[in-house]
């Protein structure tokens, strides 16, 4: 072998040549890829793909209407109305999970005696404070650095 | 004498690579036991449980838009996942999904502000904490970035953003897309949600030869030369071949924000009415970059630096690529240690 103080083999010759081509030609795709006439070119690739997908979508939807089933377009709107729903139910479920919150944390403040659970209701219960966000010392002093290797 | 060896390793090597090729679909990946916290439309939060758990801050980690969070816990002994519960934290992952065309009005604000800030939400009280780390990788680490900027009271107290895109002139992206050649209203309003696969040829298109030729040829390469490289290469090509469609608003929100205006890096991007300010950025902060960086390169993340308020900041510039920095091979004994260390120190109470 070469590192023995051998001569390379016809093999390794090749392999080497080989792959110096692809090296080269990486460089050159690179160069190609990132070239102004490239950037034109696959825009207008990326909006050919993309008229044409609109265009038969259109066709096929217009296809499926007039044989008076449900349509792509039909179960994306259905979709978005579940969507819609669930964010619904997600910011009750947050309200529902401060008030929790809220009154979990009510006996533990609470001084009142037993005697005032037989007095009024007291008034409804007002939106949760925001999370305490008590902030600790950092536990690293302050610094600006970057570290090179 | 060595030529006719090769030679005879030829027919098996290639009845291997074949198999290599035609079985990676069956590996598997992403195995760590997690349990889901939370979920809403397409995001799941999910919980990985530490045995050893010895920083009371758990770990919210945040993967793009494109591609699966799965990247974070690639294999069995290459899994980030795995090292961080390790090293006693208490992990936390945001899975966006695989989002559809009902999903295509979900723009950078649903994400942001509603996806990742509930996330966050859901961690702190699932983990019954006030403070949590906040990891970001690629527009993970954007979306991350942009969510302290909004929110100058976050519990967030260290943010880390991996190889992260915040100023994108110069880019070979921006060249692509920044153009008026480019409409990405029309390719947004025509897919809906963009087929991942369209965005998967994109990103292999920026270095085509290097992609499409020198990969498979290595591989080979390695069959013939008797190389043990299954597991390695099968995980990794499953992860890069899975790609779920991008949402069509926040693509185009993307797109025209982030490489046409290049609003995040000047102050100019507003979400709900709130502009994001990338200098009320106040968190202990990490970023990190790689030097072989073709989709997020180092030049488009260094001017966060000077931008935000923390007081404590650090940049590890290291060698690599984009995804390779992070879950390749070498990882485990380079950057992941850096992580661990920086994280440790800002991860008590």
């Amino acid at each position: 072998m070469a590192d023995r103080g051998e001569q390379p083999t016809a093999a390794e010759q090749m392999a080497r040549l080989y792959e110096q081509a692809e090296a080269a030609a990486a460089r050159a795709s690179e160069r190609l890829v990132g070239s102004g006439g490239f950037a034109s070119l696959l825009g207008q690739m990326a909006e050919n793909a993309a008229a044409l997908t609109k265009l038969s979508g259109d066709a096929l939807d217009l296809a499926i209407r007039n044989l008076r089933l449900a349509g792509r377009r039909d179960v994306i709107r259905l979709g978005r109305q579940l969507a819609r729903t669930e964010d619904k139910l997600e910011r009750v479920l947050q309200e529902i999970e401060a008030l929790q919150d809220q009154l979990a944390a009510a006996p533990a403040t609470s001084t009142e005696p037993p005697e005032s659970k037989a007095q009024p209701a007291p008034p409804k219960a007002q939106p949760a404070p925001p999370k305490p966000k008590s902030a600790p010392p950092r536990a690293k002093p302050a610094q600006r650095r970057t570290e090179p290797r | 004498m060595n030529a006719l060896r090769t030679l005879a390793r030829v027919p098996r090597a290639t009845i291997e690579f074949t198999n290599l090729l035609l079985t990676t679909a069956d590996a598997e990946i992403g195995v760590s036991p997690r349990d889901v916290v939370w979920t809403h439309r397409q995001t799941t939060l999910y919980r990985y449980r530490s045995e050893k758990r010895s920083h009371p801050i758990p770990i919210l980690l945040v993967f793009a838009l494109i591609n699966r969070p799965e990247i974070f816990d690639l294999r069995p002994g290459n899994s980030l996942v795995e090292y961080l519960l390790d090293q006693g934290y208490d992990v936390y992952m945001v899975d966006w999904g695989v989002p559809d065309e009902a999903d295509a009005d979900m723009g950078l604000a649903e994400f942001v502000c509603d996806e990742l800030h509930w996330a966050i939400r859901e961690t702190l009280r699932d983990a019954c904490q006030d403070e949590l780390s906040l990891v970001g990788w690629c527009i993970g680490g954007t979306l991350c970035a942009i969510h302290c900027a909004l929110h100058s009271d976050s519990p967030v107290r260290n943010a880390v953003l991996l190889t992260t895109p915040i100023d994108t002139s110069g880019s070979l992206y921006a060249r692509w897309v920044g153009n008026d050649e480019f409409d990405v209203d029309l390719i947004a309003d025509a897919y809906g949600s963009i087929p991942g696969a369209g965005i998967d040829w994109a990103n292999k298109l920026m270095k085509p030869v290097t992609n499409y030729v020198t990969t498979y040829r290595r591989l080979l390469q390695g069959a013939i030369d008797g190389r043990d490289q299954r597991v390695a290469y099968q995980s990794m090509a499953k992860w890069v071949a899975d790609n779920p469609p991008f949402p069509g608003q926040a693509y185009r929100e993307w797109i025209t924000w982030m490489y046409k205006e290049n609003r995040l890096v000047s102050g100019r991007l507003s979400l709900r009415g709130q502009r994001v300010d990338l200098r009320r950025i106040e968190q202990n902060l990490l970023v990190v970059t790689a030097g072989a960086d073709h989709i997020a390169p180092r030049e488009g993340t260094v001017p966060l630096l000077g931008l935000v308020a923390s007081e404590d900041v650090t940049h590890l510039a290291r060698p690599g690529g984009h995804i390779g920095l992070i879950a390749g091979g070498k990882a485990k004994l380079e950057i992941w240690p850096e992580l661990d260390q920086w994280l440790s120190e800002r991860s008590g109470l």
